[in-house]
C-alpha cells in the first residue's frame, strides 16, 4: 500500500473554464492553512468538517482551480453551503479575501452549469425589472388580502414552483409599499439633500423603515429624495447570476447620476453591495470609475446616523435589547460600533451583547431558501443567543437578519426591530423646532 | 484500496461519517505547513470502539492511518504522505468530566482547546498550555506533539499536565494509562510515550489533564528595543535574575512590520524588537513587584518604551500582535517555513545573531519571534515554492539554522514536532543509538507500521529534504 504513485493525469490549469476562478489565484494562495477561520465559521461551528471551512474551501477551489480536481458534486455542495458573511475574511491574518473568491466561484459555476442551487432566473427577474417588481408588489398585496396565500400553500401549486421554501419567507406586503419612483420629502431651509437607496424587499416588505428614515432626515433638517430606481443586484451576484449583477449595477449608477452627496441605505447587505460596485465593475470600461465614484458616495445609515445621534431629541425607552451584527456590515464593512452607538443614546436602553454577536444568523441573503437544514440551525443557534441576553427587543439592521430572526423567534416574547424604527420611536418630534413630519 | 476494503471501513463508521469524494479528500489533505497530499478517504468516527474497531482493520489489511485533530499542525505531521485513510477525531468533541475535587478535566481528543479553557476557567481552574494555534487546534493534537505555548515557560507544556489517557494501538486494542492521580510510579510512564508520539505508536481518545487554580490576577506589560540584541539580552537578564515570569515574547521587526499591517498597532519608529512580558499569581504586589524588575532590567539594556498594560482590554490586544503572528506572516510572501528550535537560554542572542546571517547570506527574509524566555524560537524563513530553485536554496538554508541550534546545545524542534519537515535531521540531533531504541519502540507498538507511517523517523539523506516533500500535483498521486 505503501505506493508513491508519481504520475499526474490531470488536464492541468482550468483558465478558459474557471476566469473567475484563475483570477483568484493570488488571493487563494495567501492563504496559510493556520485554521484560525474554523473558529468564526458558521458551518464550521455547526458541523466540525473540514470541507464547510473556510480554509477547506479555499483548498478545494484551488485543487479545481489548478486542475487537480474535477468538478464534483462533493465540491459543488461544499462550496455553496457558504454562507459568504465574511466572518473569516475579518479574522484572518494573512489577508485572504472571501467575498472575491465567493464571487468568482459563484459566477464560473453558474456559467458552467454546476450549481446545485437551482435558481429560476425567471424569479429574480423582477428584481430587475423595477416596474415588474412594482406590479408583483400590488398583485401580492391583493393576493394577501384575499388569503389566497393559504390556499396557495395548500394548493401544492407551489410544489410546481419549487417554491415551498420560498413561501415561508415571503414578506408580508406592507399597505403601503415604498419604492424609489422620483419622490421628495422636502423641508424649508435644508441642512442639504439625502439621497436614499429604497431597495426592492425594503421597500415592499419593510417600507416603515424606509417611512422612519425619512421621518428622521426631515426632523433634523435635510431634504430627502428617491430617484426611480431599482433593485442592487447583490442576490444576483452572490448567485452567479453576474452579468445580470453587472446590468443592475450599471443602472443603478444612472438612476443616481442625477443627485448628489451621500447616498443613504437602510440594508446593510445593499449598503455593503453598494459599496462593492467597483469590483462587480472591475472590466467595465465605461463604468468602472463611475462606479468608484458611486461607492464613495454609499453610506450606511448606522454610520450617517451615529455621529448625530448624541443631538437628538431623544425620550426614554426602557428595556434590555440585543443587538445583532448583520455579517454584511460588521464583516463587509466594519461597522460594529456605529449601530451601538446609535443603542447606547438612547436612554433607558440597556445593550446586552450577545455571547457571539458576530455569528451569522443564517439568512444570508436566500441562503435560508437554498439552505434550510444549515439557515436553520443557524438561526435556532442564534435565537437561543438573543434569548440568553434576557432582551425583549433584539435589533437588527438588515431585512434579511429580521425575517430569519423573526421567524426564529415567533414563539418568544422578543420583538425584532430595525434600528432606524427603533430610532424613530425614541425621536421627540414635537420636541424639534424643525419638525416637519414629512408625509410621503 | 481494495473498494471492498473501503467498504468495510465505512460499514464500521457508517455511510454519513467517511468522506470519498475528491474534494472533500482536498479537504483533508493538509495540515499548517505547505505541503498536501489526499488520503483514499477520510474517516470520521465517534467513539473510541469505533477507533478501536477501524485499527484492527487497518492493522490486518495494512492500510496506512493519518491521525488528524483539526489540521494545524506545523510539522506536516497531519498530511497522509502515504495513500492510505485519514482519521479525523474533530467529531470526538465532548468534555466529559471536569473534576473540581480533583481538579482534573477529562476530555475527548476533538476538544478545540480554547473551548477546555474556558470550561475550567469557569470553574476557577486552569490548564495553562496555550499553543499561539488555541482557537483551532485540539486537545488531542495538543497531547499527540505535546504543544507548548507561551505560558508554558512558568507552567510547563502539554506532558506535564497530562494525567490519563485511554488509547488505541495498531492492532485495536483499547488501553487505559493513568487517571486521576497526580502521583503514580507504578511501572514505566508508558503513557509519556504517547504524548508527542505524533500519531505514530497510537490513536489518544480520551485525556485526563491535570488542572490548577487559576490565577486571580495578571499583568502584562510591552518592552520595545532599538535592536533585537538588547531584547535577547533582556531575556537572559530576567531568567538570569531569577524571576519565573508567566511569559516572555520576543517578536523582531520582520514580524512586527507585518503584523501592524494586519492591525491597528504601532510602535515607536526605531523599534526593532519587543518583548511581551507577563506575569500572573494571586498577590498583586508580588506581580507588581517581577514586572517593575522586568522593565527594569528591558530599561537598564537599552529599552526605547516599557508600557503596562492599563486593562484587560490594552492586554488582549498585546496578546493578540503575538498571536497573530505566524499567520500575518502570510502576507510577507507566499509560503512560509516556520521553525521551531530551541536552545540554551544563554545562547538566544547568539542564535539571533547566527539565524540573521544565515539569512543574509542566502537572501533570504527570517521573521524571528517565539518564547524567548524558554529558549524556543521560531524563525520564520519567507519565500515562494513557485520560484525555481527556491526550496533548494530553503533546504541549505534551514540545515544551516539547524546545524547551529545543535551547535549550540540546542534541538531541531521545541513544541512542533518532527512531522516530515525534520525527521532527516533526526539523527544529527539525537544519534544512532537513541533513535535505533526509538524506532525499536515504534516496533513494539506498530510492527506493520501502519500509524502515520513517513513521520519522524528519517528516511534519507538531508539533502533535499524539503523539496521531496509533497505538494498537490507534484509528486502525490491524487
Amino acid at each position: 500500500m505503501k505506493s508513491t504513485d508519481n504520475t499526474n493525469t490531470r488536464s492541468g490549469p482550468k483558465t478558459d473554464l474557471l476566469p473567475n476562478l484563475t483570477r483568484e489565484l493570488a488571493n487563494m494562495d495567501s492563504c496559510i492553512r493556520c485554521g484560525l477561520c474554523h473558529s468564526v465559521c458558521p458551518t464550521y461551528q455547526e458541523t466540525h468538517l473540514e470541507e464547510e471551512s473556510p480554509r477547506g474551501r479555499i483548498a478545494m477551489a484551488k485543487a479545481l482551480t489548478e486542475g487537480h480536481i474535477e468538478f464534483s458534486h462533493d465540491l459543488i455542495v461544499h462550496e455553496e453551503s457558504c454562507l459568504m458573511c465574511d466572518a473569516c475574511t475579518e479574522i484572518c491574518p494573512a489577508g485572504f479575501n472571501m467575498e472575491t473568491l465567493g464571487l468568482a466561484l459563484r459566477t464560473d459555476f453558474r456559467a458552467q452549469n454546476k450549481s446545485t442551487h437551482r435558481i429560476n432566473r425567471l424569479l429574480l427577474l423582477p428584481l430587475i425589472k423595477l416596474k415588474l417588481l412594482r406590479t408583483i408588489a400590488k398583485s401580492l398585496h391583493t393576493f394577501q388580502k384575499l388569503g389566497l396565500i393559504e390556499f396557495f400553500k395548500k394548493s401544492q401549486i407551489s410544489k410546481l414552483f419549487g417554491a415551498q421554501q420560498l413561501e415561508k419567507l415571503l414578506p408580508s406586503i406592507n399597505d403601503s409599499f415604498l419604492l424609489g419612483d422620483g419622490q421628495k420629502w422636502e423641508v424649508p431651509s435644508s441642512k442639504g439633500q439625502i439621497t436614499i437607496a429604497t431597495g426592492c424587499v425594503m421597500g415592499v416588505a419593510f417600507p416603515n423603515v424606509h417611512r422612519a428614515e425619512i421621518r428622521l432626515l426631515n426632523a433634523m433638517g435635510y431634504s430627502v429624495t428617491a430617484p426611480p430606481q431599482g433593485c442592487c443586484g447583490a442576490v444576483h451576484a452572490h448567485n452567479g447570476f453576474t452579468k445580470d449583477a453587472q446590468e443592475m449595477a450599471r443602472s443603478q449608477i444612472d438612476a443616481f447620476n442625477q443627485t448628489e452627496g451621500p447616498i443613504l441605505v437602510d440594508a446593510s447587505g445593499c449598503t455593503a453591495h453598494l459599496k462593492n460596485y467597483p469590483v462587480i465593475l472591475r472590466d467595465d470600461p465605461v463604468y468602472f470609475e463611475q462606479a468608484e465614484h458611486f461607492s464613495k458616495r454609499v453610506v450606511d445609515a448606522t454610520e450617517f446616523f451615529a455621529p448625530l445621534v448624541k443631538d437628538l431629541p431623544l425620550k426614554k425607552l426602557p428595556g434590555k435589547i440585543a443587538y445583532q451584527d448583520a455579517c454584511h456590515l460588521a464583516n463587509l464593512q466594519k461597522i460594529r460600533e456605529q449601530p451601538r452607538q446609535i443603542l447606547n443614546a438612547i436612554p433607558g436602553i440597556q445593550l446586552e451583547e450577545m455571547t457571539d454577536p458576530t455569528m451569522c444568523c443564517g439568512s444570508a441573503g436566500i441562503y435560508n431558501i437554498l439552505e434550510p437544514e444549515m439557515a436553520r440551525n443557524l438561526g435556532r443557534r442564534k435565537a437561543t443567543s438573543v434569548k440568553e441576553t434576557g432582551a425583549t427587543i433584539v435589533v437588527t439592521t438588515n431585512p434579511g437578519c429580521q425575517l430569519q430572526l423573526e421567524s426564529h423567534l415567533a414563539d418568544e416574547q422578543v420583538q425584532v426591530i430595525h434600528i432606524l424604527e427603533l430610532l424613530d420611536k425614541a425621536y421627540m418630534y414635537d420636541s424639534n423646532n424643525n419638525s416637519d413630519t414629512a408625509s410621503a | 484500496m481494495d473498494a471492498k476494503i473501503l467498504n468495510d471501513f465505512e460499514n464500521i463508521v457508517g455511510p454519513q461519517n467517511i468522506r470519498r469524494g475528491p474534494a472533500q479528500r482536498v479537504a483533508y489533505s493538509f495540515d499548517g505547513t505547505f505541503q498536501q497530499r489526499m488520503p483514499e478517504a477520510v474517516l470520521l468516527p465517534k467513539t473510541t470502539e469505533e477507533v478501536s474497531r477501524i485499527l484492527a482493520l487497518a492493522n490486518k489489511t495494512e492500510t496506512t492511518i493519518t491521525t488528524r485533530g483539526a489540521g494545524t499542525s506545523l510539522s506536516g505531521g497531519a498530511i497522509p504522505t502515504i495513500e492510505g485513510l485519514v482519521l479525523d477525531l474533530a467529531q470526538m468533541n465532548a468534555i466529559h468530566e471536569i473534576d473540581k475535587r480533583n481538579s482534573v478535566a477529562v476530555a475527548q481528543p476533538g476538544v478545540i482547546t480554547s473551548d477546555l479553557h474556558h470550561a475550567v476557567e469557569e470553574q476557577g481552574l486552569f490548564y495553562p498550555p496555550d499553543p499561539a494555534s488555541l482557537q483551532q487546534c485540539t486537545i488531542g493534537g495538543n497531547v499527540a506533539c505535546n504543544s507548548g505555548g507561551p505560558r508554558c515557560l512558568k507552567y510547563g507544556v502539554t506532558k506535564d499536565f497530562v494525567l490519563g489517557m485511554t488509547v488505541v494501538l495498531a492492532n485495536g486494542s483499547i488501553l487505559k494509562l493513568g487517571g486521576k492521580l497526580v502521583k503514580n510510579v507504578t511501572g514505566y510512564q508508558l503513557m509519556q510515550l504517547f504524548v508527542g508520539s505524533e500519531g505514530t505508536l497510537g490513536v489518544i481518545t480520551e485525556v485526563t489533564l491535570r488542572l490548577i487554580p487559576y490565577p486571580r490576577m495578571r499583568k502584562t506589560a510591552i518592552a520595545m528595543f532599538k535592536s533585537l540584541d538588547h531584547a535577547s539580552e533582556a531575556v537572559t537578564e530576567i531568567i538570569g535574575a531569577g524571576i519565573l515570569p508567566v511569559a516572555l515574547e520576543l517578536l523582531d521587526r520582520a514580524t512586527l512590520d507585518i503584523v501592524t499591517q494586519y492591525r491597528d498597532l504601532t510602535f515607536p519608529q526605531e523599534t526593532n524588537a519587543i518583548l511581551i512580558i507577563e506575569q500572573d499569581g494571586n498577590d498583586e504586589n508580588a506581580i507588581q513587584n517581577d514586572i517593575k524588575s522586568m522593565t527594569a532590567i528591558c530599561r537598564e539594556i537599552g529599552a526605547i518604551e516599557c508600557n503596562e498594560a492599563a486593562n484587560e482590554q490594552e492586554r488582549q490586544a498585546i496578546w493578540e500582535t503575538r498571536r497573530v503572528a505566524s499567520g500575518a506572516l502570510g502576507r510577507a510572501a507566499p509560503n512560509k517555513l516556520g521553525e521551531d528550535i530551541a536552545v540554551p537560554r544563554s545562547q538566544i542572542p547568539e542564535m539571533i545573531r547566527r539565524i540573521h546571517e544565515i539569512g543574509e547570506k542566502h537572501q533570504f527574509k527570517i521573521a524571528v519571534f517565539g518564547h524567548a524566555g524558554d529558549g524556543n524560537l521560531h524563525p520564520n524563513f519567507l519565500f515562494d515554492k513557485k520560484i525555481p530553485g527556491e526550496l533548494k536554496r530553503l533546504e541549505v538554508a534551514a540545515s544551516e539554522v539547524f546545524q547551529v541550534a545543535l551547535e549550540m546545545g540546542g534541538t531541531l524542534s521545541g513544541e512542533h514536532g518532527i512531522g516530515t519537515l525534520k525527521k532527516e535531521f533526526l539523527v544529527n540531533d539525537l544519534g544512532e543509538q537513541t533513535v535505533n531504541i526509538m524506532q525499536d519502540i515504534k516496533n513494539v507498538f506498530d510492527p506493520k507500521e501502519i500509524l502515520n507511517p513517513d513521520k519522524i523517523f528519517p528516511e534519507n539523506s538531508t539533502e533535499g529534504f524539503l523539496t521531496r516533500l509533497p505538494l498537490l500535483g507534484k509528486n502525490a498521486s491524487i
